[in-house]
């Protein structure tokens, strides 16, 4: 019976922790792409691939986006 | 030309975003078409050459898919990226397909994860270089508004709509599509996923608010497949379905959805903002006379060929359902007008001139 019970606990400590885990990795892979984005169009700003408007309109967005994906507010 | 196409969307998942591909592949595997296309799954493996054909028809051997590998990409003159991914890897030229801006104007509609790959995927294009193709007028307003495109950056070309929505069907086949979905006599059409963008929750408003008489002489039937964010009007949907006056369907081929389309009294489309607003389109090429929002695209698309709406007002949703299910010249008007604006998203209309652009982005390739 006791067996039972520490299985059980064990079970949904571990669904919930991996629960917890997928979603932490699924924020960081957002954030990565959000940062790697940003990179790319501070890159593309600085040799004239996009306007400098465009870029800063841009980079608003994604660093906007980046700190809700980074901060938990969904 | 050597033309490479992201065919993803086709291969997983329905919605505007697929339909605008299908329809694209269709329109390219035309006869008057000498392209060389090749047709690449980017988050996936080599598309199946009869997975496709399920989808679109048969294509001309000038058709091919392959692996989005580095090399296969590097060899096209031209890829078109229509469902919102950019490829790894460079062809010499990029277009890009925006559908709608609405994870930068309405993010509240939207999950976090689907606001990522939207922003992060037109950044990508617009690093890469790549010519924009805003879906409507209103939508090129919108990336001009919100990221500071220069005006010459961004062309308007609006998708193909489906040659099976059309007008002309087999009255009896319809019928017995209707039957088989619990639909029995007149009713008034709505289609769209549930998700808040969609408006379905005021849709349902507005539905209370008819008059008692109305409501046991048409039925509201909501063709939606479950979206996100929308537990509490997805609750609210099947709890009304299980009344004689409402019906869901989740899913429905091309064919039963324009079947439907066709025996609609009233087409609703009450949408909070949308890139272009196929439904509405499909809807008019059937001749189902329709009622749309006010807002973003959908008048344009409509163009005088709908009643439009304040889509956060359910009384004038459900004032605009009145009139159109009561009025039969209202009913009748609309949908000659219907009819005339739905041929503007012809393939006849619309293949010339984005193979005019293909033309010019390649700068000139054969």
């Amino acid at each position: 019976m006791m067996v039972m019970a520490v299985v059980i606990v064990l079970l949904v400590v571990l669904t919930v922790g991996g629960g917890i885990a997928r979603r932490v990795l699924r924020r960081r892979r957002w954030v990565r792409r959000l940062e790697r984005a940003e990179k790319g169009v501070a890159a593309a700003v600085a040799d004239g691939r996009i306007a400098s408007l465009t870029g800063e309109a841009l980079l608003q967005h994604l660093e906007g986006l980046r700190r809700v994906a980074g901060g938990g507010e969904v | 030309m050597r033309i490479g196409v992201d065919i993803g969307r086709v291969v997983r998942g329905r919605g505007g975003v697929s339909s605008y591909t299908r329809e694209l592949i269709r329109a390219l595997a035309g006869e008057d078409v000498a392209h060389e296309i090749v047709l690449f799954d980017l988050d996936g493996s080599t598309p199946r050459r009869r997975r496709l054909e399920d989808e679109v028809g048969p294509l001309p051997p000038r058709i091919s898919s392959a692996s989005a590998s580095k090399t296969e990409l590097e060899n096209l003159d031209l890829f078109h990226a229509p469902a919102f991914a950019m490829p790894p890897a460079g062809a010499r030229r990029h277009i890009f397909t925006v559908h709608d801006l609405t994870v930068l104007s309405h993010p509240e509609c939207h999950t976090l994860g689907n606001r990522v790959r939207t922003l992060a995927s037109v950044a990508e294009a617009l690093v890469g270089g790549a010519t924009m193709i805003a879906v409507s007028e209103a939508t090129r307003r919108e990336a001009l508004r919100l990221l500071a495109l220069p005006a010459e950056d961004i062309e308007v070309l609006p998708p193909i709509l489906s040659p099976i929505f059309a007008a002309y069907g087999d009255g009896e086949v319809d019928e017995r599509v209707a039957r088989s979905r619990g639909i029995g006599g007149s009713y008034v059409l709505a289609v769209a996923s549930l998700e808040p963008r969609k408006n379905i929750g005021r849709l349902l408003e507005a539905w209370d608010l008819l008059p008692e008489a109305l409501q046991q002489k048409h039925q509201l039937v909501v063709v939606a497949a479950d979206g996100w964010l929308q537990n509490e009007v997805r609750r609210r949907l099947d709890a009304m379905s299980r009344e004689h006056s409402v019906v869901r369907v989740r899913h429905l081929p091309a064919g039963d959805l324009a079947a439907l389309y066709r025996r609609a009294r009233v087409f609703v489309f009450p949408s909070l903002a949308e890139g272009f607003g196929l439904p509405v389109a499909e809807a008019m090429a059937c001749g189902a006379p329709v009622v749309t929002s006010n807002t973003s695209s959908l008048p344009e698309v409509a163009e005088g060929a709908a009643v439009l709406v304040d889509p956060e007002d359910p009384d004038e949703i459900a004032t605009a359902i009145t009139a159109v299910l009561e009025d039969q010249a209202l009913r009748q008007g609309l949908r000659d007008r219907g009819f005339e604006r739905a041929r503007s998203f012809t393939r006849d209309e619309i293949l010339p001139r984005l193979l005019a652009i293909y033309q010019r982005v390649a700068g000139g390739c054969p």
